[in-house]
């Protein structure tokens, strides 16, 4: 009896998680494990039957040459543009945090480019960086007689120039992130510093960025996740190349996917999914290092 | 001292001024050159145009099929964050109100799980499940796809939100009759508006400018998105530019304006999603 | 101002409410579609009937293909006279260097254009069991064997070809007489000091843009051609033994290599390249810029409206008796196994396959070959320097080639992008063929 009225009690809540849940389980873990699943296959558009075919697919992986670019370019990728964005909105985040005239038209115009979609961007910044005679930098480096910069055609430039407009594209987000922690870190202990003795750069690197650890938490974490999941700004800027100088996982993934490699495209997921808990493990242990220190 | 101070202000406004300029610089180019033809814009790039003639605009406005186009894409960004806050807040709440149930735990590791893996990965099998389902080319099968994929994130934020909701307030209503549905949205919801709009927002921003699903589930015309216009259209103006700028401009327009209007919000939704997740 | 915020998504969400309903109508015909190609899982699709569903443009069969609009208006227009307004066929333009991609995705969740068209890979479509068999139809009566190449599968028929294509040397013959040059290049040395006059006279020689598109796959290809494929023994039979995963490009063509190089290390092909497109380069070679650009005749009318002065050569091999043109047929139509408008289609088809609409398409493509009785092909003057290869039937291709045991276009896009790092100097020839090679081992079918 007692057993039945907390049951009655209890359905509400299980009610009230059922859809969440049903829908996270059809359209996120279900697909995850077909794709596991698929990887052991041979699926492919070309032929009507499919087959399983053990790990056959994943030693392909490891014999093809692209994907290690792949994996290199995600990782570079992931690393300096993280780097860079921090870099930048660190300074700027700080600046703003004080008060002073148009402070916010600033911070809304170092935002402003995070709303524009990736795709959009990567048009633009191809046109303007294009090394013909349209392009628009390069008719400024033509005169002021630096001449004309290969940028997205030159291997060595082109993952720097895709790079390059992710920076300027998001390190407005970063910064908006640094800006609210920093209003939650209290003005006393800056105070207390000053009657101490303590200079601007001392402050800053003694209670700001140690106050600013959940931030960085954030903006180093995320920006590496979705740093590895760079895929449309590839897309428009340089379609992987120079010869594949500029694939990522994620591109090469489509790739395989409109080659109508199914079975192979899976098992390449499923790499980048390796790699990805693989980063994320390293990051948050570091992280975890850096608190239990700041801690003591 | 004082000096020093306007030295250093003066220096603030100089650096940050620079910096605004090389951000707007791009996306002023981009609109001028909208209005400019192409000897035009290679003759004088930054200048003014020398008139504003939009019959450019009207061309790409057609092209992209924009009416059709732009009603898809506020369709899936509407429908997949209403169904975000819905489901998620509801599964938060009840995690944390039966927190220490063994369901719910193990419920919550399995919902976190999903912050783990990418859902980028799992294209492949959501290919096969959509197909197999009947979904394809359906803006129904993006939605879904969409909340699935932003549930856990959501729903953790919902979670933790909801401790600083005192248990009393719900208490009282429950001595009134009402039950915990009840509760729950005509009291409990109502408090939770500023952590609805941080993941509204947020939601919002990345799924308007979400590619990668379109691109794979929306093979139909009729069914596309704003950006797989712009894909579709670009291959054919790379020497004719100016046509596609418009393109781009009208592509990126919707949510420049939005953000135009609720920049306070939007700046807000972001700080206050990141610092606490 | 929280409660503003609210308002405001509240009123959006109403909003979008409501247009999924009337979304609903809308799409509901569009939904109807079947959700097919599971043959290959064995998971059956079914056609979920749509009857009750009438929209108004049900008399709409869509087309898509990788000519662009203005060169397919004429023969668009044919095709609507013939359906006498009992249907209207859209047609829908994507670029070349996407179109592989977007068809590919399209089929692959069973939907697609109500015709499809492709080049190369129209026996992995075939294959892939996406083209309605037509053998019995009778579409393809007036038309060659050579022309239904691609479109043929065991004695079965799937689709009819539009013209064959061919593509060549296209050069500007004012800049050539302001180098001094008289007679146009047999051999590839010649070709070479050809390059070499014109840019001492201050000419650029080549217009090449690898940064998209096909100009370096027929910068390869028709070398390869002309000095490989059609002029050595080894070269006759090599394509059989690559598709069958019997030989290897690496260790058989890399001499061949060595003199194609030739053209980089001389500095008439140049790293910078690899940052034009292709569309910017026919920009130059249109504009007088270049003397030299690789293409075919689909450029023709845009060369004569840009007042161009041109010549066509065979790419240079090892003599006039062996240049080669690259061709073959251009793209082959089909009608989508998906398609819910299987009659319309088969009305496109044979409009398609008319004298009219074929006709229409050499218009359009002055100086291709057809493969159907009954039309007029005229060789423009332009053309007199490939009268001799054209006659003598030196066009050929290696992709249509291999195209019998993988899907070529997968090649394709792989030699574009490793052309790249050759020119780029990143590879070496013999890595370079060794990357072709990986990827062939990757996509055969056998």
């Amino acid at each position: 009896m007692k057993n039945d009225l907390r049951k009655k009690k209890e359905l509400p809540y299980i009610l009230m998680g059922i859809p969440g849940v049903s829908i996270f389980f059809v359209f996120f873990i279900m697909p995850l494990l077909f794709t596991v699943r698929y990887s052991f296959f041979n699926w492919t558009n070309f032929s009507p039957d499919i087959s399983f075919n053990g790990l056959d697919n994943y030693k392909k992986l490891f014999h093809d040459s692209t994907i290690l670019y792949g994996i290199k370019n995600a990782l570079v990728y992931a690393v300096v543009t993280v780097f860079l964005q921090s870099l930048i909105a660190l300074p700027v985040s700080a600046a703003l945090n004080t008060k002073f005239r148009g402070r916010n038209l600033f911070r809304a115009t170092f935002f402003c480019p995070a709303v524009l979609s990736t795709l959009v961007v990567g048009y633009l910044w191809k046109y303007l960086l294009s090394a013909s005679e349209l392009g628009f930098i390069n008719q400024v480096m033509n005169r002021i007689g630096v001449g004309t910069v290969n940028f997205l055609g030159d291997k060595r430039y082109a993952l720097a120039s895709i790079i390059f407009t992710q920076v300027w594209q998001w390190f407005g987000w970063s910064m908006v992130i640094y800006l609210g922690n920093l209003q939650s870190i209290s003005g006393d202990l800056y105070e207390a510093a000053s009657i101490d003795g303590a200079g601007t750069l001392r402050k800053f690197w003694h209670i700001t960025i140690p106050g600013l650890a959940p931030a960085l938490k954030i903006n180093l974490i995320t920006g590496m996740i979705s740093g590895l999941k760079v895929f449309d700004i590839v897309i428009s800027m340089t379609g992987g190349g120079p010869a594949h100088k500029t694939d990522t996982i994620l591109t090469l993934m489509y790739a395989k996917f409109a080659d109508g490699n199914y079975g192979y495209a899976a098992a390449f997921g499923i790499m980048f999914l390796l790699v990805s808990l693989v980063v994320s493990r390293v990051l948050l242990g570091l992280f975890g290092a850096w608190e239990r220190r700041l801690g003591q | 001292m004082k000096r020093k101070n306007h030295l250093q202000t003066a220096l603030k406004y100089i650096i940050l001024g620079l910096l605004a300029i090389i951000v707007l610089l791009p996306i002023y180019y981009l609109l001028v050159t909208t209005f400019k033809s192409s000897a035009e814009a290679t003759m004088a790039p930054m200048a003014l145009p020398k008139s504003f003639d939009f019959g450019g605009y009207a061309y790409a406005f057609e092209k992209m099929q924009y009416p059709r186009a732009f009603k898809n894409t506020l369709v899936i960004t509407v429908c997949s964050v209403a169904g975000i806050v819905v489901c998620a807040s509801m599964l938060g709440y009840a995690l944390n109100r039966r927190e220490e149930r063994k369901l719910s735990k193990f419920t919550f590791l399995f919902i976190l799980s999903g912050m783990l893996f990418p859902a980028q990965m799992s294209v492949l099998g959501l290919y096969k499940l959509i197909q197999g389902l009947h979904m394809m080319n359906q803006l129904s099968a993006v939605i879904l796809i969409n909340i699935a994929a932003n549930m856990a994130y959501a729903a953790f934020m919902f979670k933790s939100f909801v401790s600083t909701i005192p248990i009393e307030l719900e208490e009282a209503a429950r001595i009134d009759g009402a039950g915990t549905l009840r509760t729950f949205w005509t009291i409990t919801f109502p408090l939770m508006k500023p952590i609805v709009a941080t993941i509204a927002i947020l939601n919002a921003l990345t799924l308007w400018n979400d590619f990668m699903t379109p691109l794979y589930f929306l093979q139909k015309r009729e069914n596309d998105v704003l950006l797989q216009e712009i894909y579709r259209n670009v291959g054919q103006f790379s020497t004719d530019w100016t046509s596609l700028f418009q393109m781009l401009v009208l592509g990126a327009l919707p949510l420049l304006l939005f953000y135009l209007f609720m920049q306070r919000f939007i700046i807000g939704g972001v700080m206050s999603g990141s610092v606490k997740g | 101002m929280k409660k503003r915020i609210i308002s405001v998504l509240l009123a959006a969400v109403t909003a979008s409410v409501m247009l999924v309903g009337c979304g609903n109508d809308g799409t509901g015909k569009t939904d109807s579609s079947s959700i097919g190609n599971t043959a290959d899982t064995g998971e059956a699709g079914q056609n979920v009937d749509s009857a009750d569903n009438k929209a108004p443009n049900d008399h709409t069969i869509t087309m898509m293909c990788w000519y662009d609009e203005s060169s397919m208006d004429s023969v668009i227009d044919e095709i609507n006279r013939q359906l006498d307004g009992e249907y209207v066929v859209e047609y829908t333009y994507i670029g070349v260097s996407d179109y592989n991609n977007v068809l590919s995705t399209q089929l692959a969740s069973g939907e697609g254009p109500d015709i499809i068209a492709d080049g190369a890979n129209f026996p992995a479509r075939i294959k892939a069991g996406n083209v309605e068999d037509i053998t019995d139809t009778g579409l393809t009566d007036g038309f060659s064997k050579d022309g239904l190449a691609l479109c043929s599968i065991d004695g079965k028929v799937y689709g009819v070809p539009c013209y064959g294509w061919f593509a060549g040397v296209f050069y500007n013959t004012e800049l050539f007489e302001q180098a001094g040059i008289t007679q146009v290049p047999e051999t590839f040395d010649e070709f070479l000091e050809v390059c070499e006059k014109l840019s001492d006279n201050g000419i650029a020689p080549l217009s090449l843009g690898l940064a998209d598109g096909d100009n370096g796959l027929h910068a390869f290809a028709g070398f390869m051609e002309s000095n490989f494929y059609g002029a050595t023994q080894e070269g006759a039979g090599f394509d059989y033994d690559f598709a069958m995963g019997d030989a290897s490009m690496d260790g058989t063509m890399n001499p061949y290599m060595e003199n194609w190089i030739k053209m980089v290390e001389n500095g008439y092909i140049t790293p910078d390249m690899v940052g034009i497109s292709g569309e910017q380069a026919k920009e130059v070679f249109m504009t007088g810029k270049a003397a030299i650009y690789f293409t075919g005749p689909w450029e023709y009318n845009n060369f004569k409206e840009a007042g161009l002065s041109f010549g066509v050569m065979p790419f240079p091999g090892v003599g006039k008796e062996s240049n080669y043109l690259i061709g073959g047929p251009a793209a082959s139509w089909g009608i989508n196994v998906n398609s819910d408008q299987k009659e319309g289609a088969m009305k496109v088809m044979e409009a398609l396959a008319s004298v009219e609409v074929q006709q229409a398409f050499i218009n359009e493509n002055a100086g291709g070959s057809t493969y159907r009785e009954g039309v007029n092909t005229g060789l423009p003057e332009e053309y007199q320097n490939i009268t001799d290869a054209m006659e003598a039937g030196r066009i050929a291709c290696c992709w249509d080639r291999w195209s019998v045991n993988m899907p070529s276009q997968s090649l394709i896009d792989e030699i574009n992008s490793q052309v790249q790092g050759l020119v780029a100097g990143d590879l070496d020839v013999s890595s370079f063929l060794q990357t072709l090679d990986s990827k062939a081992d990757s996509i055969r079918y056998e």
